[in-house]
């Protein structure tokens, strides 16, 4: 069965390279949702999880490891995983918002297989 | 650390960390970019308003560690415009216009686009600081500025008018845009000195921190490039409207054309267009082969154009496998080598001795450049074409002797063993490429992969079309002598 996928990134045009990239990668997904920062994405969550978040660090409202802290809290995201996509490249902040509860980092700047490698684990 | 010391340090890393911000961008959307630094000077905002003169795009740092305060990123009205309108693939025209004409409110209204050019550019100085200096803390992207930031110095940049700071210019190019100025304010403030307990704290901090997780290019430079010289730009051609929308499921036309090609092993158009190409032999002793290789190169452009940009709604499992496999299962591992500064005459030969349609250009396995047939025949007088003979002057002759490292193309674009045909195939699209040489990841060229190594992979055959592909040209350049 095929998977969903929300992308959440305070920046319109870094949702679309994202989205742009995830469809390079070859990697297929039932539906794209998009969110602009941690508090929208986890409305959506609640109201309609999805199997993957990819998911930035620096954004207002809720930044992007507040999220996933919150959405561990959540059991509608039970089953769902998180990858973190952000400039952010130190790994006291990798470890940290791994330790937070989520399952993957992707730096940017990023490339196709960067997402094909990183999220094809979680595809089955 | 002295203050000198910190400064030359400060210096060298912020030359790198553009130029990684170049590396990132390159990689990550598959253009051509490249900078070059002058060396720091002290300058005032009134200076900067001189030369700064139109609307600009100001980022601003925040430093935490052994530079502890904000700084600045600057890029002018044209690099505002070429850099965001590529990151949201606005059609170079429209580009181009913008940077002539554009109004402050272009410019807000690409301010995401503005700002996330100044998030990726703050993270590539982050990594480089991070990796290079144990004593950097963090850099925080704070705060984006579009307009003319000079007139309110004070308010816009927290320095006073005729306040003297760090400046370092920079020159940048992205693809074929002519160059645009850059560069990074650091005012005094950061330099001065910490007591000597605040710099330990940080510096233990920073220990803690780990060598991070590299990001891997797909598409990447050679190293021989970034001691090119800047070539001049020219100004590209208006290329057809692109929306900065991505590729939508309505994409009706292209999405038959490329179902075509896959499904019918031998799709009439793609077999007929690759024949010609293959089969007609490109000679001076044939008059017209010059148009019609060209044409043929032309569809097979936009055969794989065509596929590019259609693939995210392609149905079927075989493509989406095709697409993700990888270059080192296509290329031809033998690639065959020449100098820079050998003739035009002697490439011609080296390639119809080894059967070859690219040679690369360089010596002891450093890549400078790359060479086609169609380069060569570009390079040469038209009137040693048998059919000019009467009119054929010693002129003419010479141009067999033009070196290669004149007419090469360089920066050569590359890529990696691993990089999907899907990203191969875009690139060779959007920059007009039919052959990639493969690096490995010490940088040694292992292989190359063309336009018809992909298309036998599509295929999935060893027809001779297909093979026969890889060498464009047939008979051999007849050296006569000039009357
Ligand atoms: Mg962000």
């Amino acid at each position: 069965m095929a998977k969903t996928l929300m992308i959440v990134d305070d920046s319109a045009t870094m949702r679309k390279i994202i989205m742009r990239t995830v469809r390079m990668s070859g990697l297929e997904f039932d539906t794209i949702e998009e969110a602009g920062n941690g508090v929208e994405a986890l409305e959506k969550l609640n109201a309609s999880p999805v199997d993957i978040v990819l998911c930035d660090i620096n954004m207002p409202e809720m930044t992007g490891p507040e999220m996933v802290k919150k959405a561990r809290e959540m059991s509608s995201c039970d089953n769902t995983k998180i990858v973190m996509v952000s400039t952010e490249s130190a790994q006291e902040t990798i470890d940290g918002v791994m330790a937070d509860g989520a399952n993957g980092f992707i730096t940017k700047p990023f490339t196709p297989e960067n997402f094909q490698e990183k999220l094809m684990p979680f595809m089955n | 650390m002295p203050q000198t010391d910190v400064k030359t340090q400060v210096e060298e890393l912020s030359v790198e960390s553009f130029e990684t911000f170049c590396e990132d961008i390159a990689g990550m959307f598959g253009i051509d970019m490249d900078c070059t630094a002058q060396g720091p000077v002290a300058e005032t905002s009134k200076g900067l308003a001189k030369k700064y003169k139109k609307l600009a795009a100001l980022f601003t740092v925040q430093s935490t560690g052994i530079l502890d305060g904000d700084f600045h990123l600057v890029v002018d009205k044209e690099g505002l415009f070429t850099l965001s309108g590529t990151i949201v693939m606005l059609p170079e025209k429209r580009i181009l216009d913008m940077r002539k004409k554009g109004t402050q409110q272009d410019a807000e209204e690409l301010d995401d686009a503005v700002g996330e050019t100044g998030n990726l550019l703050v993270g590539s100085w982050d990594r480089v600081f991070r990796e290079g200096w144990s004593e950097h803390g963090h850099f925080l992207q704070t705060g984006t500025f579009i307009g003319v930031p000079w007139s309110d110095s004070q308010e816009n940049i927290g320095i006073a008018e005729d306040e003297e700071f760090m400046y370092i210019p920079l020159e940048m190019t992205v693809g074929e845009f002519p160059a645009f100025q850059c560069g990074v304010i650091f005012p005094e403030s950061l330099f001065t000195e910490k007591t000597a307990s605040d710099v330990e704290d940080e510096a233990t901090e920073a220990e803690s921190v780990n060598e991070n997780e590299e990001v891997s290019e797909e598409i990447t430079e050679t190293p021989a490039e970034a001691a090119a010289e800047t070539e001049e730009v020219s100004e590209p051609e208006s290329q057809p409207e692109e929306t900065a929308e991505l590729p939508q499921d309505d994409q009706q036309p292209e999405q038959a054309e490329l179902e075509e090609v896959a499904s019918e092993t031998q799709s009439a158009d793609v077999a007929e267009e690759t024949q010609d190409s293959a089969t007609v032999p490109v000679s001076l002793e044939t008059e017209d082969t010059d148009p019609g290789r060209e044409q043929a190169n032309g569809v097979v452009s936009q055969s794989i154009e065509n596929m590019v940009h259609s693939f995210p709604s392609l149905p079927g499992e075989e493509m989406k496998s095709f697409l993700t496999l990888q270059a080192q299962s296509v290329m031809q591992k033998k690639v065959v080598w020449i100098s820079s500064g050998d003739s035009v005459q002697q490439a011609m030969t080296t390639m119809q001795e080894n059967d070859a349609g690219y040679l690369m250009v360089g010596e002891n396995g450093v890549l400078e450049g790359i060479i086609s047939w169609v380069d060569l025949i570009g390079a040469i007088s038209v009137y040693l074409k048998p059919v000019f003979a009467k009119w054929r002057r010693p002129a003419d002759d010479a141009t067999l002797q033009i070196r290669l490292k004149v007419i090469m193309t360089r920066p050569v674009r590359t890529a990696r063993p691993e990089t999907s045909l899907a990203v191969i195939m875009e690139n060779m699209c959007q920059h007009g490429l039919r052959c990639l040489p493969i690096l490995d990841d010490g940088g040694a060229v292992i292989g190359q992969v063309t336009a018809f190594d992909i298309f036998k992979a599509m295929l999935n055959t060893d027809s001779e079309f297909a093979t026969v592909g890889q060498s464009p040209q047939g008979t051999l350049l007849q050296p006569q002598d000039s009357e």
